[in-house]
């Protein structure tokens, strides 16, 4: 895997933190909440969204559940755990600091 | 970490791990599920379904690539591939039972060597007590000749004036505790029942921090002067005497002539401060009623100061020793005080406890140790000579797992896996042959009334010494051929003859070092094994066979001190009356016995030398077999009020009396300089005897008699020479003393048996020493044996054609056996070499015979030439039958 996708992987972690903080989803859920909310800027594969659901379940920032779904089928839902939702914290932290500092560099008047 | 997080990562890699398949289908579920909701969204934009279908399966970029990476993300790669590596060569050893039998029991035998001696090890000096902050402890020990007068206890240090004196100095120490050990005896009557016994300090318990588990414990305001004692027993004594009942306290032990009140009960497991011993019953030291400043009885132990270092502590006590000397010394005359003034001191780290059985047997288990370390090379030797034999025989499956593009990593892995697994299997083996090696030692050290207890239980120190020497093995006899193996390319593959050959000159190599190994284990157990036997052989001056020693116990305050000698009298007339006894004499000490007393002997107003003293009855050398070859035995003539005299041994009067012994006389000093000496005539000159040691070379020795002791001691200790049996003659002697007084108790021993019990170190050594190199000769046999069967195997061809050239049996039966006399001499050359130039080591440990001793090294080199010629004859035989027409059909 090569590096840029790496801090697209990193960066979709966070996106997804912070779409099940504000709802329990299962993988299809997330996937078109992202293409919507995103809509043109980011686009995220749907090839990478499942890996990335299995690593954070891995390591135990968000928990997974079989339930029906409103079409009667089985879907696993994702929500966030208590740890999750430190590491949603510090991982918005972190992006803040960066996009802030990217921002002032790219802000600053050239001559 | 939060632990819910821990706990969920846990379940999921646990889950993963075992229920692999079920994870699978779920993937897959939620992975088609997306799919075929995108197929619905495509459709019903009007896409057609096939259209649909493949649009939706390449946004996903291929199921199967996104499942593995799924379970890439779940980290088990490496475990479901040690599993599986595991399942593999378990399956593989199952399927050659005879190759995982040998591989696992030579692991067992040398791995379990190496922990059986490494268990004793650890507790004998390894393991901290298991009392409070054990690294706290420090040991005062005192160096320099400067205590004469009595010795009693195996730790026995100081005086109880020099400990108060350290007491009241020292700042070194948040407390200082003393101890001694002695026995107290639980039989009222008939044959005596010893308990081993500690006298303590009062602050002992408490400064140890030993919680009682019923009543209370010693503490400082049980030891004063003068007390009537109290009285602290073990678990193991409130069990195995009390029964464990509930009202123990009140209860009392017999201490020393007085029953003692029983106070408390110490917790299981507490054994005191010194390693190897436990006791049954403590009383304080008050109770010992000693207190005399030429008394050396007592062991010192301090729990140093927080902030202090052991370093400071010492520098701390070398600067009071002077001071604690003066203020102590005994009533001694100037030729003792000048020594006693200038003692030194020393601190030694207690935090395992003091133990004069650890001084006495830590090297001999280092060199076991050392011994045992080579029988485990062998034994990995053995191994990685088996191993390389099935590596060549899987280099061809090897060659093509490679060849279509296997990683040699994994290969290696799933190779070493193997190997891992039988050192893991041995291992588990070995701790069972660990558990009946070291639990058979303790006894084999222990005398009748000195018993060595150590706790072997495995312990996380010895299970975790088992498992690195395991993995450690694993990897000596694995890599070589695991490298071996995976290095095969297609083309070695194929032409397996050279491969086969490179092979097998790395066994060879092994043969000869397993050859060199045994050569010095051989040499070594010999050495130890000729020492036994030199000692054993000794001539003692006494002809100890059938020879009971009886001690008996008179109580106290029945035969009081004036009336002994009377009292003495009668009952050694009635107890030479009894049926069957020969003869039958009374003696301070019997040769070897562990008691000792000597002084000064003083010609003609001059000091001459030192002497050993023994104090017996008529009669004595008659019993004991020893000649006179001088003057007259002890007789009535020789009462409390005629002149002192005395018998010499012959070492005695060729040192000091020459020109005739009888009729010369000298003088033994008193212990005080006020008052004279006491002078004695010799009398007659006996043939030398042993004394304390039987690695000395003729003690002198003068004997005094008891029967000129105005107050002889309420213990006697009879030497019996009768036709009964030992037993017999016990029970005789035993119903004679309960007809005189049944309050008399008596303890039975064998003349026989103290002197074996002087030679027990060298006993150990003997035995273990030489199971070690029977061992290591048995696994280097079997080594030699299937390198010496697989050549023959491999060379068929060329022996066939040999053959069909007219070579005779003879002839071939020759070529293979010089080429094993070729790979063996190699070994005993190399083997020969480094065990003259290591024997060195043990010297200290040998009697009677150089490290270096030409007769065990020829017997050891013959006895290893003689088996591998023999190992060797079955499959030189086989290549000398070989049919030259059929060797040649299979190529």
């Amino acid at each position: 895997m090569s590096r840029p996708l790496d801090l697209v992987q990193g960066t979709l972690d966070l996106l997804i933190l912070k779409m099940l903080a504000l709802e329990p989803m299962h993988g299809w859920a997330i996937s078109q909440r992202l293409k919507q909310m995103s809509g043109d800027v980011l686009q995220v594969s749907d090839g990478s969204l499942y890996p990335a659901l299995h690593k954070l379940e891995q390591q135990g920032w968000i928990e997974a559940e079989w339930k029906p779904t409103e079409n009667n089928r089985r879907a696993k839902f994702y929500t966030l755990t208590r740890s999750g939702k430190k590491q949603l914290a510090r991982e918005t932290e972190s992006w803040s600091r960066l996009a802030g500092a990217i921002s002032s560099v790219v802000a600053l008047p050239e001559v | 970490m939060t632990l819910d997080r821990l706990l969920q990562i846990v379940r999921l890699r646990l889950r993963s791990l075992f229920a692999g398949a079920a994870v699978d289908r779920e993937l897959d579920e939620e992975l088609r599920d997306h799919v075929e909701r995108q197929i619905e969204v495509h459709v019903a934009r009007g896409m057609n379904r096939d259209e649909a279908r493949t649009l939706a399966l390449r946004a996903i970029g291929g199921l199967e690539q996104r499942k593995e990476e799924m379970r890439d993300a779940r980290g088990v790669a490496v475990v479901e591939n040690l599993v599986r590596d595991t399942r593999l060569a378990f399956r593989q050893l199952v399927k050659q039972p005879g190759f995982a039998v040998t591989a696992i029991l030579s692991l067992a035998l040398g791995i379990g060597a190496n922990t059986a001696i490494f268990q004793l090890l650890n507790a004998l000096a390894f393991r901290p007590l298991p009392v409070r902050a054990a690294q706290e402890l420090v040991e005062v020990r005192l160096t320099g000749a400067g205590r004469s007068g009595r010795h009693t206890g195996r730790n026995r240090q100081v005086s109880l004036p020099q400990y108060q004196e350290f007491v009241r100095r020292q700042q070194a120490f948040a407390s200082m505790l003393a101890f001694s050990d002695t026995r107290f005896n639980l039989a009222t009557s008939g044959e005596v029942r010893y308990v081993d016994g500690l006298w303590v300090s009062g602050n002992y318990f408490e400064m140890l921090g030993v919680a009682p588990v019923a009543g209370r414990l010693i503490a400082p305001a049980d030891d004063a002067p003068g007390c009537a004692g109290v009285a602290v027993i073990s678990h193991a004594l409130w069990q195995s005497e009390f029964g464990g009942r509930a009202d123990i306290v009140g209860q009392t032990v017999p201490g020393v002539g007085v029953p003692v009140p029983i106070i408390g009960v110490t917790p299981p497991g507490f054994f005191g401060v010194e390693v190897g011993k436990q006791f049954g019953v403590a009383l304080p030291l008050c109770a010992s009623g000693y207190s005399r400043r030429d008394h050396w009885w007592l062991a010192t132990v301090g729990r140093l100061r927080t902030g202090w270092t052991e370093t400071q502590a010492e520098a701390h006590f070398k600067g009071l020793i002077s001071g604690v000397q003066q203020d102590t010394v005994p009533d001694f005359g100037a030729e003792y005080r000048e020594p006693y003034l200038t003692m030194g001191v020393e601190l030694v780290d207690a935090a395992a406890g003091v133990s004069p059985l650890r001084r006495s047997y830590q090297r001999p288990l280092l060199i076991l140790m050392a011994i045992a370390g080579l029988v485990l090379l062998i034994a990995a030797a053995n191994l990685a000579n088996l191993l390389l034999a099935r590596a060549t025989a899987r280099q061809d499956e090897f060659a093509v797992r490679l060849a279509l593009g296997g990683s040699r990593q994994r290969l290696l892995q799933q190779v070493l896996t193997e190997s891992l697994l039988i050192a893991a299997l041995g291992s588990a083996a070995a701790v069972a042959v660990a558990m009946v090696v070291s639990q058979s030692i303790p006894p084999l050290i222990s005398t009748a009334v000195d018993r060595v207890h150590l706790d072997l239980a495995i312990d996380w120190q010895v299970f975790g010494f088992t498992a690195i020497v395991g993995v450690a093995t694993a990897l000596m006899f694995g890599m070589a051929p695991a490298l071996r193996a995976t290095r095969a390319t297609m083309f070695r593959g194929q032409s397996r003859g050279s491969a086969a050959n490179a092979g097998l000159a790395i066994r060879r190599a092994l043969v000869s070092l397993q050859m060199a190994v045994t050569l010095v284990l051989l040499f070594g157990g010999l050495l130890f094994l000729r020492t036994f036997q030199n000692l054993a052989s000794l001539d003692t001056g006494v002809n100890q066979r059938g020879i009971v020693v009886a001690n008996v116990f008179f109580p106290e305050q029945k035969y009081p001190v004036e009336g002994r000698v009377a009292a003495y009298r009668a009952i050694d007339e009635r107890l030479r009356t009894v049926p069957g006894v020969v003869s039958l004499s009374e003696a301070f000490m019997t040769p070897l016995g562990g008691n000792f007393r000597d002084n000064t002997i003083i010609i003609d107003g001059q000091k001459v030398g030192e002497s050993n003293i023994n104090e017996v009855s008529a009669g004595y050398f008659a019993t004991l077999g020893t000649p006179l070859t001088a003057g007259r035995d002890f007789d009535d003539r020789d009462g409390p009020g005629s002149p002192r005299v005395a018998i010499v041994n012959e070492a005695f009067a060729e040192a000091y009396l020459t020109g005739g012994a009888v009729g010369q006389r000298f003088t033994i000093p008193d212990d005080r300089d006020d008052r004279p000496g006491t002078e004695f005539e010799v009398i007659g000159v006996a043939a030398n005897q042993k004394y304390l040691d039987i690695r000395e070379e003729a003690p002198r020795i003068l004997y005094n008699a008891s029967s000129q002791n105005p107050s002889p001691s309420p213990t006697r200790r009879y030497v019996i020479r009768s036709t009964l049996t030992a037993a017999d003659a016990a029970r005789s002697i035993g119903a004679e003393l309960a007809a005189i007084d049944p309050n008399i108790t008596v303890r039975y021993s064998l003349l026989d048996t103290q002197l074996t019990e002087s030679m027990l170190q060298e006993r150990l050594m003997a035995r273990l020493s030489a199971i070690f190199g029977g061992v290591a000769l048995l696994l280097a046999i079997v080594g030699l044996y299937g390198v010496v069967s697989y050549t023959v195997a491999c060379r068929r061809a060329e022996i066939g054609v040999r053959a069909a050239l007219g070579a005779s049996r003879s002839r071939i039966l020759g070529m293979v056996l010089g080429d094993v006399g070729r790979m063996v001499g190699i070994g005993i050359a190399a083997g020969a070499a480094f065990a003259l130039l290591a024997s060195s080591a043990v010297g200290s440990l040998l009697y009677g015979l150089e490290p270096t001793d030409p007769a065990a090294l020829a017997i050891a080199i013959a006895s290893l030439l003689g088996t591998s010629l023999i190992a060797a004859l079955l499959p030189a035989k086989r290549a000398a039958g070989i049919d030259p027409l059929s060797a040649l059909r299979e190529n």
